[in-house]
């Protein structure tokens, strides 16, 4: 019986505490609701919003509003019930959130030459931790500010729709999945996985066939695939673009490396999608947001510099 | 163990934020709350919404945004909205199952899967991908109540006149923003106007946003709620803000 009267008092001082410094409201819209519990739909009510309600427990009002400054009256609100402080409780419905996670590919089969697609469940981690190397030059504008992340760009936000493009007969988007490799494909080992390159493609074994990837960063060969594209970095540094994977010269070859933030290509392939980041649709290509921009009267795409900060 | 629970207690009671004094004026409260159940009794509405913000600039200092807005609500879950403004013509089409959010300008659009009821809808969708529904605060059905759980101050002003038109003025204020409310003093105590000013600028310094051309329980056919797809439209996806 002793022990029960301290520890009624912590639960008292507790909750006092709880109601005392923490009594707003989570935020929506511009002011702050409560949200949730609007309680409409059922009983015939065709009101728009339900119909207002008001709380039975309201802090007292006065309507000598002058006067208040003196500081003589109790205005604590105190608690509310039902209406206000206290947490959210929306029904949010199943959300299409369609592009945080993992995503399936389908794949083809190269041997049919047809459509028909195997699911192969490559999965492509394609969360906003984004693999892009950072560019040392300062942007000439603020960053685009969305959910918590800052997206970078130098050049302004220019919507133009995306069209995936196609390299050539040889080329295939991530996911394709063939029976046979070619016999001019090579070897490549990178971090103890095996891939076999061909053409600007990188392919690995797996379930009776050749499925494509992304190009692993590090692997290097000794001639760019035909039809790739010279991407200014800086002074000093050029990268070459080809089917979505970016190179970099390192003496007499060439070795993949991530894209690196502020590179401009014409380009993307099959596989990117959009994606309304707020008010901005951007082209998601595996981990790498790229925003539309235009360049010398032409649609193009910028590797955008995703940070995390508001 | 009591001398330090007692010493807890009084430290909650008289901490600063506790000794804040709130003072709610009582011509306030009824003026907001005849507004509330004026809307909450609607069973359809249409009104125009011209909205201004004063957005920092790095370049500028504070420019300033301007949107038209068509607003319209069918029952507890149908709602339309156009918007046209410096960042393009948008549309939200809401049935009680889904929010489409259509741009115009980049053909494209999203399909939201919604709450089924508009205003849990507006809460849901602007709390999980920040997108934001003009002057949706009025449409609260508490919206006094949550006027008053989040300021220190909320005042009558006396009457005014806007467009031509009797208004009341209402004033709030907490520690973030000042909060100006325009409430017809006609026969519909309709909100007319209001205006928030940010105390902490850092993104936004004032937001107006002005009603006009109010129809009252007007009837409006099911099938403006249904979004149709136009020619050569692309869905895409949309990403949810950071969890919090």
């Amino acid at each position: 019986m002793k022990t029960s009267i301290p520890f009624f008092s912590l639960i008292l001082l507790l909750l006092t505490m709880v109601i005392f410094f923490f009594p707003e409201p989570l935020l929506a819209q511009r002011m702050g609701h409560a949200g949730g519990g609007t309680r409409m739909g059922g009983g015939g009510n065709r009101s728009i919003n339900g119909g207002s309600r008001t709380s039975a427990n309201r802090p007292p009002s006065n309507n000598t509003w002058n006067r208040q400054s003196t500081g003589s009256r109790n205005m604590n609100p105190g608690i509310r019930q039902g209406t206000s402080a206290g947490t959210r409780d929306v029904n949010t419905g199943k959300r299409q959130d369609n592009t945080s996670g993992t995503r399936n590919i389908n794949t083809g089969d190269r041997t049919s030459i047809s459509n028909s697609r195997q699911n192969t469940n490559i999965n492509i981690n394609s969360n906003r931790n984004v693999v892009v190397r950072p560019n040392p030059r300062p942007y000439p504008r603020p960053p685009y500010v969305y959910g918590g992340f800052r997206y970078s760009c130098y050049h302004p936000y220019v919507y133009h729709p995306f069209h995936p493009f196609y390299w050539g007969p040889m080329w295939h988007p991530w996911g394709f999945f063939v029976t046979t490799m070619a016999v001019t494909a090579i070897s490549i080992t990178v971090a103890s996985q095996q891939y076999y390159y061909d053409q600007g493609v990188y392919y690995i074994s797996g379930n009776g066939g050749y499925t494509v990837v992304p190009a692993p960063v590090g692997a290097t060969i000794t001639t760019l695939p035909p039809g790739n594209q010279t991407v200014v970095i800086n002074e000093t540094t050029n990268n070459y673009y080809y089917g979505g994977t970016y190179y970099e010269k390192t003496g007499n070859n060439y070795t993949v490396v991530p894209p690196t933030a502020g590179a401009v290509v014409e380009n993307l392939p099959e596989g990117g999608k959009e994606v309304k980041i707020g008010e901005v649709t951007y082209v998601q290509v595996g981990e790498t947001y790229y925003q539309p921009i235009v360049q010398d009267g032409k649609n193009m795409y910028e590797v955008v510099d995703v940070k995390e900060g508001s | 163990m009591k001398k330090l629970l007692i010493f807890l207690l009084f430290l909650g009671l008289f901490s600063p934020l506790q000794s804040q004094e709130k003072a709610y004026d009582t011509i306030a409260i009824v003026t907001l709350d005849h507004m509330s159940a004026i809307l909450g009794d609607l069973v359809s509405c249409r009104f125009n919404l011209e909205i201004e913000s004063d957005l920092s600039d790095p370049d500028f200092g504070v420019i300033t945004n301007h949107e038209t807005c068509d607003v319209s609500f069918d029952g507890p879950h149908k709602m339309l909205m156009h918007i046209k403004g410096d960042k393009g013509h948008r549309g939200y089409w809401y049935n009680g199952r889904t929010l489409t959010w259509y741009s115009f300008t980049e053909n494209n659009y999203v399909v939201i899967d919604a709450p089924d009821n508009t205003i849990d809808m507006i809460d849901s969708v602007n709390d999980t991908y920040g997108i934001d529904f003009p002057a949706a605060d009025f449409f609260y059905p508490a919206f006094t109540d949550d006027l008053i759980s989040q300021s220190d101050y909320i005042a009558y002003k006396g009457k005014t006149r806007l467009k031509d038109k009797s208004c009341l003025q209402i004033v709030a204020k907490n520690k973030k923003m000042t909060m100006q409310f325009w409430i017809s003093d006609e026969m519909m105590f309709l909100p007319m106007k209001m205006v928030i000013v940010y105390n902490d600028k850092s993104r936004i310094h004032r937001y107006e946003a002005t009603f006009s051309d109010w129809q009252v329980n007007p009837g409006l056919p099911s099938a403006m709620f249904e979004f149709a797809i136009p020619t050569g439209a692309k869905q895409v996806s949309i990403l949810p803000q950071k969890t919090k």
